[in-house]
């Protein structure tokens, strides 16, 4: 254990709560607590306030404090954060509340994570909980020792599965006021029945509605927060603390609907402490914890309504039966009671400690691989951004002082020359893999070999890289560029996708299915990198990944060597394109048509790019039909082919202008490229391509895709004015600025988030 | 005090909490029951009863103060169908659940049998092992021979050959039911508000009776003075879209007739109706018919969270939650889908399908928006998805993950749903009176556009809300140019609209509303009956 004073993260802010387990943190030894300064300001976050108190007594650096404090601790907290919570905390207390808070905390915090369980209907229970966010349960099982369940009540491992039922330490909850104040009068002749968030909530309704209807007829007070208001005048809502307290001591009994056998309110003791009769239903914790049947306790709904009748009617005899024997309750909620408890429960979490710590500090230091995977035959712009992001992590981990390996796995077949990736560092590995498909049952197996045993399958297939050596598995992460994933990956790594673009939102090419089978992959990774706000937004909206697990990341481009430009006037611009229909062929060449017809145009024009190799051949398509009726169009328009990078370097840098005439997708590197070397481009106008320009600061000339007409016009107009376009274009130190050693940082501290 | 009665005659299947009507007979409702001088009596069929307790319930207001009179019990024929219906739901879950467990059981039976006989030592619990593993075998055998059975009997067509006669014979019958159903259907209402009017005659303390419908010629049986909401007879102007038989436009149109020509008074919520519709087509005399506006319908009660340092913040997440538990109601092409709640951007249209309210228009310029203009918003509809001209263009166009219908929402989730959309749009081509989306959208923070038509510019008076809201609604160019205008200018949209809205139309309230009914109903409560338009014709 670390020579430092034993330090506590409570990260709760439940007000009765807070008030027995501070105090009793200390009693066990927690020298430090720090308690959260802010709290979700949701309609069903509850009996929640903020505490300073302990700030006092924390020994720990101010500004690292001050850190702490600003933190949203319900929101996912990053690893900067964690890495100052690392240095002086040992043990951390959280709630379930937002799903990628509790990742954060699983995958970052270096101590031991407890999670309090407080206990919850008999619908629920923490393993169904857990599953409803997969990515919990795996991060939280990744833990194995520096993960418990702290559970308030000893019954509460009882519905739950081995795998949980085993990290659970009994650490009760009590009251730190537990002595019975008796300052009941009892002088308002009504019933007080607690029922919060009637109209925002379908299991307070259904309780409300049952208590209207059990209890008609006798006068009652309906308390507790609602935050919409009900139309009913016997429900206060919320009131402050010396109303309530009033309401305590004044009214004549309280009614507890709960039967639940792992959950039990506060009001209830509320009431006993101040000596307020309670009437309460049997068969719930109450009960438990009473050991015994009281006189409060009712078997039936008919029972509580004559014992109530009978309280209201000022029956002494039953009402002091009641009072004296109630308090057994807070007995079975007193500090000393559960001070033992916490005690043999803080034996364990201390015993464990030191190893825990080790291994994570031991893993925190272990070197990290992290694969980029191409999921598909990518070449040409694709393959370039990958080989690009693979890159830039390599530097950006050094850069950062981690010094990560970079595995870059492409698809095992045919599809790449000896040479697509010699433009790459020695020192990123190659590994080509296949996709391998594995069944539910096999899936299922696999997961519990590695030791994951809160995962179910939710799929008929899932696919596991098969590298041929481990499934990539002696990688910490997996970086998917792309979302073209046929069936779900198996969660054996935290998965993140590069998402460059989502044309098939706006050309509607793909069928249903598809849409399904990728939306369905990029919305179970923990992350989702994205380098520019349009497909930002579109990760967002059409797919609908929440907010906090997307990134935007500013867009790497290759670094194109620059060159001056020769002063020869050109005769020729270039058209850099490939046979994807969002090139926008139909249009471009109809633009054309009219540039060389009406406008007389004077440029040449040079295709090029992948597979444009007798692009206009086919004369039964829509391009071949229009390329083959127009004679201008076949002697002013040459096409080129897919030239070998020198050559089209050559032809680019000695054309006029590059000409992008798409219709939508997530911008080019041509127009980069044609910037280094001195040529101004005209571009469709589209958001990407708008952020591409505001990024690299090209000057690009834009064009409206949609409109032929249109397109002819600004051809013409560049033509004729090349000069002004040119002097748009950025200078050299300008672009270096967005080179990838500039950029790499920020790529690597997203990686760095699942890992 | 006075007692006025209000009749309903709503079908079992009619979907109260889906469509506007609904939400009206709520509001006018609630806000009769918080006067002092009037007393209502709801006379509902038995049906309806709890339906209407429910919606009322919903909306927060207390059935205390309302007397419900009608049948008790419901016809026996509908209580059969209910249960059929619920025999029906549950009958899947039930055969998929017992199969699987036997099977799981068999197995784990025969596991234990076998381990145990290869495991023991003993001759004597050898023994025992191998005549339990006779005697299961039989019956393992006759599982397994009922499996191959049960797989022969789907799969094989051969004995189905001989039968096909009976199968034609059912198929025609099945052909016929729609018809034999709404016969029978016909007949229960009839019996069912032949009750209900006789039930209502015997209430001689109502002085006046109101019904919010026009559609229920029987309404007219009622001796004592009635008057007759007109909303409007829509398929007048869509007259091909409507004649398809789903509609049942041909028999709705006859009972309005019947329900116009045998009444005696009429409210209209606007004064395009009155004249275009009730004087100038069905030739009721103008003095007769008496036009009360709607009042602001607000959503604000329901998602207006109170309490916290931050109310807005918890608003907007209470709104997320009830948005999220809304995605579980996706219905038609954009169904099994997966999103991980609501947090994305969308625009919104709450509204059934029907031609008359133009959702194809509205899709066609969402489409431009969309792929042309690169707004990359959701489109959220509350109509029901299986609606076909909605499919197709939504498949065709390759929409599902885009365009999304929720249907059958509660109010919470319809006023979440407001809330949280950059803007709410209404391209309807036709209504009783100005569609109550705007002052939804306004009351919950939202701006709307709305189509140019007459009932809309009868209550927005102003110029400049005009200006700022109206689209053409029969040019979808038009209507994406508005809402593209409206989402870069929602702050100066939501401003004026807003400012109008608290100036003008908030100090209209549904007590007004009421108090107006309440006045025309007095007013005819104290006079002779006027003659039945066409001489008592039945």
């Amino acid at each position: 254990m670390s020579a430092r004073p034993l330090r506590a993260m409570w990260l709760l802010n439940h007000t009765a709560a807070r008030a027995f387990e501070v105090p009793m943190l200390k009693r066990v030894g927690v020298d430090e607590i720090f308690l959260p300064k802010s709290f979700p300001q949701e309609h069903d976050f509850r009996s929640a306030s903020i505490d300073h108190s302990e700030d006092a007594n924390l020994t720990i650096p101010a500004q690292d404090l001050e850190l702490l404090n600003s933190t949203d601790w319900y929101k996912p907290v990053r690893r900067a954060v964690w890495d100052i919570v690392n240095k002086h905390f040992d043990i951390l207390f959280f709630i379930l509340r937002d799903g990628m808070a509790v990742e954060t905390v699983a995958r970052h915090f270096q101590g031991i994570a407890l999670l309090r369980a407080y206990g919850l209907d008999a619908s629920l229970s923490y393993s169904k909980l857990i599953s409803l966010h997969k990515k919990v349960g795996l991060a939280l099982e990744k833990r194995a020792q520096g993960f418990l369940v702290a559970e308030a009540y000893e019954n509460l491992a009882k519905v739950e599965p081995d795998w949980l039922a085993r990290k659970t330490v009994y650490l009760p909850l009590g009251l730190e006021r537990y002595a019975v104040e008796d300052d009941w009068s009892g002088k308002d002749d009504r019933l007080l029945f607690i029922c919060p968030e009637i109209r925002c909530n379908r299991y307070y309704r259904s309780v409300y509605e049952k208590f209207i209807e059990d209890f008609k007829g006798i006068p009652y007070v309906i308390g507790g927060a609602q935050p919409i208001h009900v139309n009913d005048l016997n429900v206060t809502g919320f009131l402050p603390a010396d109303q309530f307290e009033r309401n305590m001591r004044e009214l004549k009994v309280m009614f507890y609907h709960s039967t639940e056998p792992r959950h039990v309110h506060y009001h209830p003791f509320e009431a006993v402490r101040h000596g307020m009769p309670l009437v309460f239903m049997g068969g719930g914790l109450l009960e438990r914890l009473a050991g015994k049947k009281l006189p409060g306790q009712a078997n039936s709904v008919r029972e509580a309504r004559l014992k109530i009748e009978r309280i209201l009617a000022d029956n002494r005899g039953l009402i002091d039966d009641i009072r004296e024997s109630q308090a057994v309750l807070l007995d079975a909620m007193s500090p000393k009671r559960a001070e033992p408890h916490w005690r043999q429960g803080f034996k364990t979490i201390l015993r464990r400690l030191p190893q825990v710590q080790a291994l994570a500090e031991a893993r925190a230091a272990k070197m990290k691989r992290v694969a980029v995977i191409v999921p598909v035959e990518y070449r040409g712009g694709s393959m370039r951004g990958a080989k690009l992001l693979a890159e830039a992590l390599q530097i950006g981990s050094r850069q950062c002082g981690d010094e990560a390996e970079i595995v870059l796995s492409f698809l095992d077949d045919d599809s790449y020359s000896h040479d697509e990736f010699e433009d790459l560092p020695d020192d990123i590995q190659l590994r080509p893999f296949r996709w391998q498909k594995l069944g539910r049952q096999q899936a299922r197996d696999s997961m519990r070999l590695a030791g994951y045993e809160s995962w179910a399958p939710d799929g008929e297939a899932f696919y596991v890289p098969d590298d041929g050596i481990n499934n990539l598995l002696d990688c910490d992460a997996w970086i998917i560029v792309s979302d073209r994933i046929l069936y779900p990956l198996i969660p054996l790594r935290p998965t993140i996708h590069v998402i460059y673009d989502y044309i098939q939102r706006y050309l509607g090419f793909l069928d249903r299915e598809l849409v399904d089978r990728y939306a369905d992959a990029v919305l179970r990774a923990e992350k989702v990198l994205v380098t520019t706000g349009f497909t930002h937004d579109d990760v967002i909206n059409y797919i609908g990944v929440p907010r906090d697990r997307v990134a935007k990341l500013p867009m790497l481009a290759p670094s194109f060597s620059s060159a001056s430009r020769p002063r020869t006037k050109s005769r020729y611009f270039v058209w850099s394109t490939n046979r994807n229909p969002h090139k926008n062929h139909e249009r471009a060449l109809e633009a054309l048509s009219i540039y060389y017809g009406e406008l007389r145009g004077e440029l040449g024009c040079r295709v090029t790019g992948v597979n444009t190799d007798g692009i206009f051949d086919d004369e039964d398509s829509g391009i071949g039909k229009i390329y083959k009726r127009d004679g201008k169009l076949q002697r002013h328009v040459e096409v080129c082919g897919e030239l070998p990078s020198d050559t089209y370097r050559t032809v680019l840098g000695e054309s006029a202008f590059l000409w992008h005439p798409a219709l939508i997708d997530n911008g080019t590197f041509s127009v980069i490229e044609a910037a280094s070397l001195g040529v101004p481009s005209l571009s469709s106008d589209y958001p990407p391509m708008r952020e591409i320009d505001n990024q690299f600061f090209l000057g690009l000339n834009f064009a409206d895709a949609t409109n032929p007409r249109k397109m002819a016009a600004a051809l013409k107009w560049m033509e004729q004015n090349l000069e002004e376009a040119r002097e748009k274009l950025p200078s050299r130190e300008k672009l270096e600025t967005q080179s990838i050693s500039n950029l790499a940082s920020a790529y690597w501290l997203e990686v760095r988030e699942v890992l | 005090m006075k007692t006025y009665g209000i009749f309903v005659a709503y079908s079992p299947t009619a979907r109260l909490r889906a469509e506007g009507l609904g939400r009206y007979l709520a509001a006018f409702v609630n806000a009769a029951t918080h006067r002092d001088d009037v007393k209502i009596v709801v006379a509902a069929p038995s049906w309806s009863r709890r339906v209407l307790k429910e919606l009322f319930e919903e909306q927060g207001i207390s059935t205390a103060r309302i007397d419900f009179v009608g049948p008790r019990t419901q016809p026996l024929l509908l209580r059969f169908y209910h249960l059929m219906d619920r025999f029906r739901r549950r009958r899947p879950r039930k055969a998929t659940r017992w199969f699987p467990k036997l099977a799981a059981m068999l197995k784990a039976g025969m596991e234990a049998l076998v381990l145990g006989l290869v495991g023991t030592r003993n001759p004597l619990v050898f023994l025992l092992y191998a005549l339990c593993l006779v005697v299961v075998s039989p019956v393992l055998a006759i599982g397994i021979l009922l499996l191959l059975v049960r797989r022969a009997f789907r799969l094989s067509r051969l004995y189905r050959r001989p039968y096909r006669w009976l199968i034609g014979l059912s198929q025609k019958l099945l052909s016929w039911r729609t018809d034999i159903n709404r016969g029978i259907y016909d007949g229960m209402l009839a019996r069912e508000l032949e009750l209900l009017t006789k039930i209502a005659n015997r209430l001689p303390n109502v002085v006046a009776w109101y019904a919010p419908a026009s559609t229920w010629p029987t309404f007219n049986q009622i001796k004592a003075p009635t008057l007759t909401a007109f909303p409007d007879l829509v398929f007048l102007e869509f007259p091909v879209a409507f004649s398809a038989h789903k509609y049942g436009a041909t028999r709705v149109g006859r009972n309005i007739r019947k329900t116009v020509a045998g009444g005696h008074y009429f409210v209209t919520y606007s004064e395009r109706i009155k004249r275009s519709v009730l004087v100038h087509q069905l030739g009721v005399p103008p003095e007769r018919v008496k036009v009360v506006p709607h009042a602001p319908s607000s959503l604000a009660a329901c998602v207006e969270v109170q309490g916290f340092a931050d109310n807005i913040s918890a608003s907007r997440s209470f709104c997320l939650a009830l948005a999220t538990e809304a995605l579980g109601k996706l219905v038609g092409p954009a169904q099994g889908q997966r999103f991980e709640g609501a947090g994305f951007k969308f625009l919104f249209y709450a509204s059934q399908f029907r031609p008359s309210k133009n959702v194809l228009t509205l899709l066609r310029a969402y489409n431009d928006l969309l792929r042309r203009r690169y707004i990359g918003h959701k489109l959220v509809l509350t109509g029901n998805g299986h609606y076909e001209p909605v499919s197709e263009f939504i498949r065709e166009h390759r929409l599902e993950r885009d365009v999304l219908c929720l249907h059958d929402l509660s109010e919470p989730q319809l006023a979440a749903l407001y809330k949280l959309a950059d803007l709410a749009v209404n391209p309807s081509l036709s209504e009783g009176g100005m569609p109550f989306t705007f002052t939804e959208a306004l009351s919950v923070g939202t701006p709307v556009v709305m189509g140019d038509i007459e009932v809309t510019r009868e209550i927005l008076t102003e110029q400049p809300v005009r200006d700022a809201t109206l689209f053409d609604p029969y040019d979808w160019r038009a209507l994406a140019d508005k809402v593209e205008w409206a989402l870069g200018n929602r702050e100066e949209l939501y401003s004026v609209q807003r400012e109008f809205y608290d100036r003008v139309l908030a100090k209209r309230s549904w007590e007004d509303v009421v108090a107006e009914h309440i006045a025309i109903l007095d007013e005819i409560s104290g006079q002779q009956h006027p003659a039945r338009l066409w001489h008592d014709r039945r």
